[in-house]
């Protein structure tokens, strides 16, 4: 068990440092649009730490930039669809009967979709209709995303509201209004959905990430580390280090998100493992 | 029984029928008149509005959208799934001929992917919380959180370009298929060994464990012939539902090698805005996923005499 806590110490740390490095990187690092043609493809050096791309930007720039396009878009998209997951989940399993059947419906044909395929097909489609922008990316992963959020919160719902202190507050005369806000929102928001928003924001990097490597995410200039990926792979054989460190780069935020995630779950409610495995 | 198997099919059809709706809706999100575009990628570059009117007609797009649906479903039943707009031929032909580069790919990652997740996780839970349990556990929190695809990336610098053992990408020898199936496979791995470790341990904690341990059987015999069998359930349920998994894992792995699979022709065609070959891909795919684990669980109520026929849909 130590090894799980001391686990869950590192992704924490992971998350803080990538938030810091999001927020204060024009501290940190310089311009990530410069470029600089006489530098260009340059390895690892004292004064570029990660190297130059094909444009001569450094590379370390782009990836502490990268961080916060990543962070800001994965942090959006689990947002807005924790909410309308919650919202969705919390109706069906809440009033139950015919509205239950039909949200549960819903839930089971998105979910039946692997998510990335969607994904792809959506901004394929949305970037012919509307050009390249970032909202296709943050539309096209909600879309996916939010049903994940509304099974745990039916579920939740289901089983919160059979519990006797519901039944006491209905007994004193609280109405639907009171109890699902007063009592069940917060209940599952704090348990589950945290749980779960936690691990979804480093499955939501991944699926930005790989949006990008296939060239379909956030567009150039600006740095996203998939999309550095695939305008660095063709370099492969002469400048590896422009696919190595957005690479690693990925690897850390999902590692952190995860270990921080599976540690939240241990400690608040070691039974979710089952609720929350994928 | 046969009531069981009646009532989970029946679960299936609304599920498929709101899948093929969403794909179906896709066309409406497209810009521009698919007509004209049909036109124009075929070689007719200013067309009049009158021959847009005739294609409208031919496609069927004048027709109210309910009618619209219902003809393209009925045509997706007989297996038809249109033509490509790009290449003028039937998409099923498109996706049927590609398929056998993606079956190959998959049936060897997802094989040794499987072999290796058993020996991992049965090791890591024989010996649990002991170095190789650790190590396990480490290595797998590595797999799920690389992404495939720059994992691909790496070995193709060592292997290829470092170290020049094989070929970076292309198709069509055995040296080809050896760097896509290492990634795939450990990155399936990760995920799966974790998985059948936790499932044999929770049958540990099972009471008939304990009147095996109790008439003196050996550790190893316990897990062989008792444990492992009983996990077995959870571990094929949890591998059916990761056909999610196995396709987006698919996709991405295709791309990263250049293998000329379905996956490959998938993002290819939402380049080329090929519109049936994406629609169809996305139908398939979802098919495919519930039919997957409509068979799963139509298979346990045959072999597994505890399963109670009134479980609802695991998801």
């Amino acid at each position: 068990m130590i090894i799980r806590n001391k686990l869950c110490i590192v992704g924490l740390v992971i998350v803080i440092v990538l938030f810091l490095a999001g927020l204060l990187a024009p501290l940190i690092a310089g311009d990530p649009y410069k470029r600089d043609m006489e530098n260009k493809l340059a390895p690892p050096s004292i004064e570029q730490p990660f190297g130059t791309d094909q444009l001569g930007r450094s590379l370390f720039s782009r990836v502490i930039y990268g961080a916060r396009v990543s962070l800001f878009v994965a942090i959006t998209i689990t947002t807005i669809s924790m909410l309308i997951g919650s919202f969705m989940g919390t109706i069906g399993g809440y009033f139950g009967g015919f509205i239950d059947d039909f949200v549960g419906r819903i839930i089971d044909v998105f979910l039946s979709i692997p998510g990335l395929i969607l994904n792809i097909a959506l901004v394929g489609i949305l970037y012919a209709s509307f050009g390249p922008s970032i909202w296709n990316i943050i539309f096209a992963i909600m879309i996916t995303d939010w049903a994940g959020y509304a099974r745990i919160a039916r579920s939740s719902v289901l089983s919160l509201k059979e519990r006797e202190f519901i039944l006491a507050a209905r007994a004193m005369g609280a109405n639907d209004l009171l109890i699902l806000f007063k009592h069940i929102i917060p209940n599952f928001i704090s348990g589950p959905i945290l749980v779960l928003t936690t691990l979804n924001v480093g499955g939501v990097i991944m699926t930005i990430a790989s949006l990008g490597f296939l060239g379909l995410g956030i567009q150039p200039p600006t740095p996203e580390w998939g999309q550095i990926l695939n305008s660095g792979k063709s370099y492969i054989t002469t400048a590896p280090w422009i696919v190595t460190f957005p690479g690693l780069a990925i690897a850390l935020a999902i590692l952190g998100f995860n270990l921080l995630g599976d540690g939240l779950r241990d400690a608040l409610d070691p039974r979710l493992r089952h609720l929350l495995i994928k | 029984m046969q009531y069981y198997v009646f009532k989970r099919i029946i679960q299936v059809i609304p599920t498929i029928i709101g899948v093929s709706f969403l794909a179906f809706s896709l066309l409406y999100l497209f810009p521009g008149d698919p007509a004209e575009f049909i036109l124009k990628s075929g070689g007719i570059e200013q067309p009049t509005p009158e021959m847009i009117e005739n294609c409208r007609i031919m496609l069927g797009l004048d027709k109210p959208l309910p009618i619209q649906y219902f003809n393209w479903m009925l045509k997706i039943l007989r297996g038809d799934f249109g033509t490509s707009w790009v290449s003028g031929e039937p998409v099923i032909n498109e996706i049927l001929y590609r398929f056998p580069a993606s079956a190959e790919l998959f049936l060897a990652s997802f094989s040794i992917a499987v072999i290796f997740s058993f020996v991992l996780g049965i090791i890591a839970a024989i010996y649990r919380d002991r170095y190789v349990d650790h190590a396990c556990r480490i290595w797998s929190l590595l797999g799920i959180s690389i992404p495939n695809f720059w994992l691909g990336l790496m070995f193709i610098w060592l292997f290829a370009v470092y170290l020049h053992w094989l070929p970076s990408f292309g198709y069509g020898t055995l040296n080809h298929a050896v760097l896509p199936v290492l990634t795939w496979a450990i990155s399936i791995m990760a995920v799966k060994s974790r998985f059948i470790r936790a499932s044999i341990l929770e049958e540990l904690n099972q009471a008939y464990i304990i009147t095996a341990k109790a008439k003196g059987l050996p550790g190893r015999l316990i897990i062989f012939r008792h444990a492992l069998r009983n996990a077995l359930i959870p571990i094929i349920t949890f591998m059916s539902l990761s056909v999610h998994h196995l396709i987006m894992g698919a996709v991405m792995i295709e791309v990263v090698f250049a293998w000329p699979g379905v996956g490959s022709f998938f993002v290819e065609s939402v380049f080329r805005r090929d519109f049936p070959v994406v629609q169809a891909f996305v139908l398939l795919s979802a098919v495919t996923f519930a039919l997957t684990n409509l068979t799963v669980d139509l298979c346990y109520a045959l072999i597994d005499p505890r399963i109670k026929y009134e479980r609802g849909i695991k998801r």
